[in-house]
């Protein structure tokens, strides 16, 4: 395999990869969406005056910041039923419903602490309180969609299960490692975004 | 108060670096390299390689009779037939077989037992060129009646008529490759234990080398409908699934290419690889998922005499090693079931008594059953316990590796192995961030952004990828080239660590900037203690997430706990009971490594205040 060749293949398995890529954007963003909301609420909790908000938020957010969320999509994988009957009707869970929910857990311990953080923050007048969640928020959302592709291994259709389809597809050992450069290109690429992307915000908003 | 970095900060210039150093990366790799064939190797292999052999005990199994003497209620006399058979056999006789009633009795005043054996299904049950039925099964068949001290006679039974036969009573016993299932079991006198199990299996065209299971992930396997792995093999090893209606089907398939391999049944796989049309092919993987096999009775025999006597023999067998010897003794390859069931039959308590003997209800452990199925019966097993196990069972918990030896022995090593790895990439991690930070210190403006760089490429990869790229990418072209085999341990190990130290090293490097700027005068090695003390939150955040994140491990086949649970419930059924572990045990763990981290402080306080 010549590198002409090599980079006419990878051209080729572009869409099929950033489709799989999309993917990983959905479940992250899903969980992120999911983690906050629930995060928000117990973050609230903490910051109450109130002694018995307090104590259980604070206990809860300890709880889900100590389960890892691949152990936990492993257990989702394995515990949620394949499919349920509605009404008669069998619905089908696909993978990525419990992909989503694993890697809500440590959202939800996240976004506890930086909402308790904001709080607090706003309370002392702390310049720029909003703008610090914000870039925190963001650059986690890069993790997760890291963390993302631990999907793979339940299933998910995501884009390092798709560079493993790929290179079984090929069936060309050297290529093998070619695949996996690109997909972790994709990554990089999109790290590099984020933080270019803060950083101007940081720049624009922050002094 | 000062606000050091996360892990998850991006510092912007590593960006346009971290581009350059992958391709740089890219181009140092050869191209055109010939087949890689040295992929994972399976930890589970060497788990069983591990388990000792046993041999023939004949003058245990004598004294074990006779220390459990079993009262029968019934009285007649012990029929005196035949010459004296062996030492063993006598002992049985004389304690369980003095009184033959119903179907054993007819067998003695007949003067010959009558087993349903196969005929199509070498060396299990065929035929010899003299038309006598030959095979492992009617050996058995034979062992039995020397036992009992009468002739034999072997009459050909097919799948389909099996059952029907003993029934109706033309047949006193099936031995007839026949599957322990449930459904059975509601139809016939299935006796426990177990004699034998078959299991899935995979033939594949000698050229394609695999050494695990998992290396099937993602290849088009091709599978024959109704299969009962078919499942399992989907939903465990992610292969892409072929199936066909029939195996003749499959079979073709195979030769045309169209899949990568066919899993099937091993025994019938076995018999096939015989065959000269399949002589390219191979079965380089061990068996998985078993299915045990049955001897039955019929339903009104179930717990009577001839049932107890045959359950008896059959624990005997495996005790004595006679299974494995037959098995060997007809060239099929060594099973792991009865490799396992012998050192489960053979093992004792600490009475010196025999963990597979009948309690009190005259049933057998259910350690020594087939716990699978008993688990879909819902059969609940009461047996009582001393210590961890008893106080578990107390509280209502009944958590199968206790029980199991196997499970036990396959769950320790996996918890040991994942402490082995959090601590050693702990370790790793921490060296690496203090590497890379005192030479970022050290380093003029340029060397400090390839620094940058490299560490932005390690935290900003998903590590499962990178585990991809070292243990298969990378390892395949050095196994290729230079004949050495990455061990899956130390990739684990090498990756995580990375992963980790990158982040490491952003925060030290962060740390020992601002203590510089504080003092003018100070050399980095000066502030070192300090910038630990200083960036200690984080450090511990790092390290904690490396016990959390090990478990990705078991994609390059690292028998850890997650692949220690998912073997255990893949062989025995119990889903919840391994998950519901995992979660409680990561849960405690992780908890411990934050309690011991965050011990250090007082520690890292009063160095970082010595040196100062």
């Amino acid at each position: 395999m010549g590198s002409s060749e090599i980079l006419n293949e990878l051209w080729v398995w572009t869409p099929y990869l950033a489709e799989g890529f999309t993917m990983n954007m959905l479940v992250s963003a899903a969980s992120m969406f999911l983690g906050t909301l629930i995060g928000w609420f117990i973050g609230v909790m903490r910051y109450s005056p109130q002694l018995w908000l307090r104590t259980p938020g604070g206990l809860v957010t300890s709880l889900f910041r100590n389960i890892p969320s691949f152990v936990f999509m492993f257990y989702l994988a394995f515990v949620l039923p394949i499919e349920f009957d509605l009404g008669g009707e069998v619905v089908k869970i696909p993978a990525w419903v419990a992909a989503t929910l694993a890697l809500t857990v440590p959202v939800v311990g996240f976004a506890s602490d930086q909402v308790l953080r904001l709080f607090k923050d706003r309370e002392e007048g702390a310049g720029h309180a909003t703008l610090t969640f914000g870039v925190a928020w963001t650059q986690y959302f890069l993790v997760i969609i890291m963390a993302s592709s631990t999907a793979s291994v339940i299933g998910v259709d995501e884009i390092v299960a798709r560079a493993n389809t790929v290179i079984a597809a090929i069936r060309e050992p050297e290529f093998m490692l070619w695949i996996y450069f690109y997909v972790a290109l994709w990554f990089l690429g999109l790290g590099t975004l984020v933080a270019q992307l803060s950083h101007q915000v940081i720049k624009r908003f922050g002094h | 108060m000062l606000i050091l970095p996360s892990r998850f900060d991006l510092p912007s210039q590593v960006s346009l670096l971290s581009w350059l150093l992958l391709g740089l990366m890219l181009l140092l790799f050869p191209i055109g390299v010939e087949a890689a064939d040295t992929l994972s190797r399976s930890g589970l292999r060497q788990l069983q390689s591990q388990l000792p052999e046993q041999g023939d005990q004949p003058g245990l199994v004598a004294s074990e009779f006779e220390s459990e003497p079993q009262p029968e209620p019934e009285s007649a006399p012990a029929p005196e037939a035949g010459p004296e058979p062996e030492p063993q056999a006598k002992a049985t006789r004389q304690e369980d077989i003095q009184l033959p009633t119903g179907r054993l009795g007819e067998i003695m005043a007949r003067g010959h037992l009558i087993v349903g054996v196969k005929t199509d299904y070498p060396p299990w049950g065929g035929i010899d060129k003299q038309t006598r039925k030959v095979g492992l099964e009617p050996d058995l068949a034979q062992n039995l009646a020397d036992r009992l001290g009468v002739g034999l006679q072997l009459v050909g039974v097919s799948s389909a008529n099996r059952l029907g036969k003993v029934e109706d009573g033309s047949i006193d016993l099936v031995i007839a490759t026949m599957g322990d299932i449930l459904k059975r079991r509601k139809i016939a006198g299935l006796l426990e234990p177990n004699y034998y199990a078959s299991g899935a299996n995979i033939l594949v065209h000698k050229g394609i080398k695999v050494h695990d299971w998992g290396e099937l992930r993602g290849r088009k396997v091709c599978l024959t409908d109704g299969a009962y792995f078919n499942r399992d093999l989907i939903l465990r090893y992610l292969i892409h699934p072929v199936t066909y209606k029939g195996s003749r089907d499959a079979q073709l398939a195979l030769e045309a290419g169209r899949c990568i391999g066919w899993a099937y049944d091993d025994t019938a796989l076995a018999r096939l690889h015989k065959d000269e049309r399949w002589r390219d092919f191979h079965m380089p993987l061990q068996s998985i998922l078993f299915a045990p096999w049955s001897i039955a009775v019929s339903r009104a025999e179930q717990g009577g005499v001839l049932a107890r006597f045959v359950e008896d023999t059959i624990a005997e067998w495996h005790r004595t090693g006679y299974l494995l010897e037959r098995e060997a003794a007809w060239g099929i390859p060594t099973s792991r079931f009865l490799t396992e069931q012998n050192q489960l039959f053979s093992q004792r308590d600490e009475s010196g008594q025999l963990i597979c003997r009948r309690g009190e209800d005259s049933l057998f452990p259910f350690a020594c059953r087939n716990q699978k199925l008993l688990k879909e019966a819902g059969v609940d097993q009461g047996v009582d316990a001393e210590g961890l196990r008893g106080t578990l069972l107390r509280m209502g918990i009944d958590f199968l590796p206790l029980k199991d030896p196997f499970a036990g022995k396959v769950l320790l090593k996996g918890i040991g192995i994942t402490i082995l790895l959090s601590l050693v990439a702990m370790a790793g991690s921490l060296g690496f961030g203090l590497l890379m930070a005192v030479a970022h210190s050290h380093s003029p403006g340029p060397l400090r952004w390839l620094i940058d760089a490299i560490n932005g490429v390690f935290r900003m990869t998903p590590p499962i990828l990178n585990l991809y790229i070292v243990f298969f990418g990378i390892g395949s072209l050095v196994a290729a080239n230079w004949g050495f085999t990455f061990n899956a341990m130390i990739v684990a190990c090498v990756v995580f660590s990375l992963y980790a130290g990158a982040s490491n090293a952003t925060i030290l490097t962060k740390a020992i900037e601002i203590l510089l700027k504080q003092r003018h005068d100070s050399h980095v090695m000066q502030v070192l203690p300090e910038a630990i003390q200083l960036g200690f939150t984080g450090l511990v955040a790092n390290s904690v997430n490396i016990v959390k994140a090990v478990g990705i491990a078991s994609v390059i086949a690292v028998p850890e706990l997650i692949s220690a649970a998912n073997t255990i419930l893949t062989e025995n059924g119990n889903t919840l009971e391994m998950m519901n572990f995992l979660l409680v045990f990561y849960f405690i763990l992780v908890a411990l490594f934050l309690l011991l981290l965050n011990s250090l402080k007082t520690l890292v306080a009063k160095w970082a205040a010595a040196k100062s």
